[in-house]
């Protein structure tokens, strides 16, 4: 592999990953959750999820990635829309669709950002020691930053009287999505160390 | 930043997390039974069968004696408690988890 070819390589791997990553928690949500959420609350499963993993995915890229993170969460925000809508060409056309997209991306940068003009530069590689229960606290502004998005973005279409659940649906769902993944990659990272133990031992 | 350094910060991230958890302070067998409950605990308050955590994929290796042990040790903690008005053994995870870091 040429210089030139591993430079790009190394630079594109981690935007790929955001993406499939991405990608796999709406599946996740759009396959899994919804469709049991909407067996309770049908009229705001269209907008919001009660336990939405991709925003755990946005905190985490914009911990390690930072800003440049955006454009991969866009990309695989777009794509997700369009492998798990029932009409996806309709989809391209719905200039809300990108808007969301687009805002939801910023939202954990953003939180980062907000972090920063306290003092407290949290992004990773940055000096400041980070720990689980600040990525926490990362996690529930992007959720406020995000509700306030969302809930602004989609007034037009929410039925009256359904903005406020909305607003907590998107909040709530987006603070256990960064609780939850990390909670599942710490028993997935943890399960890996036990079997690269019991590996050695036997 | 690089992959592997993320990888490798997320991976100590997530350690810090165990360790503050509690969950790296428990036996491997209460590991083991807690988690092997907690997977077939879809709502809080669900009843899980003993007979149900003992056939889990992770707690079928376990001998008898020191499931037993393990089990009544997670009572003991909190971790677990005894479902109520079961006539079987029963139990409901606990799933506050300042339980778990006050047993840590």
């Amino acid at each position: 592999m040429g210089d030139l070819s591993r430079a790009a390589y190394k630079s594109a791997a981690p935007f790929l990953l955001i993406i499939i990553l991405y990608i796999f928690a709406h599946g996740i949500v759009a396959l899994v959750i919804a469709p049991i959420q909407a067996i309770y609350f049908p009229e705001i499963t269209v907008f919001a999820c009660f336990l939405y993993l991709p925003h755990g995915i946005r905190v985490l890229a914009a911990l390690f990635y930072g800003w440049p993170s955006v454009i991969a969460l866009f990309a695989g925000n777009i794509i997700a829309a369009c492998v798990f809508s029932t009409d996806p060409q309709n989809l391209l056309l719905d200039g809300l669709v990108f808007a969301t997209a687009f805002a939801a991306s910023l939202t954990g940068v953003l939180a980062f950002e907000f972090m920063r003009l306290f003092g407290m530069n949290l992004y990773a590689g940055r000096g400041t020691p980070i720990n689980w229960k600040l990525i926490l606290v990362v996690g529930a502004i992007s959720s406020v930053i995000n509700s306030v998005f969302q809930s602004l973005l989609l007034s037009g279409v929410i039925i009256p009287g359904d903005g406020l659940l909305v607003f907590f649906a998107v909040f709530i769902g987006d603070i256990l999505g960064v609780a939850v993944l990390m909670f599942v990659l710490m028993l997935g990272f943890r399960w890996y160390r036990m079997r690269e133990e019991a590996s050695k031992l036997s | 930043m690089d992959q592997f350094r993320a990888f490798f910060q997320l991976r100590s991230i997530l350690l810090e997390m165990e360790q503050d958890l509690g969950l790296d302070k428990l036996a491997q067998s209460e590991i083991d039974i807690f988690l092997a409950a907690r997977s077939l605990t879809e709502n809080e308050g669900d009843v899980v069968a003993s007979d149900q955590i003992r056939n889990h994929s992770l707690t079928k290796s376990i001998a008898q004696a020191t499931y037993h042990r393990s089990l009544r040790s997670l009572l003991e903690k909190g971790m677990i408690k005894k479902a109520a008005g079961s006539k079987s053994k029963s139990y409901v995870v606990n799933m506050n988890p300042e339980i778990v870091l006050k047993n840590a």
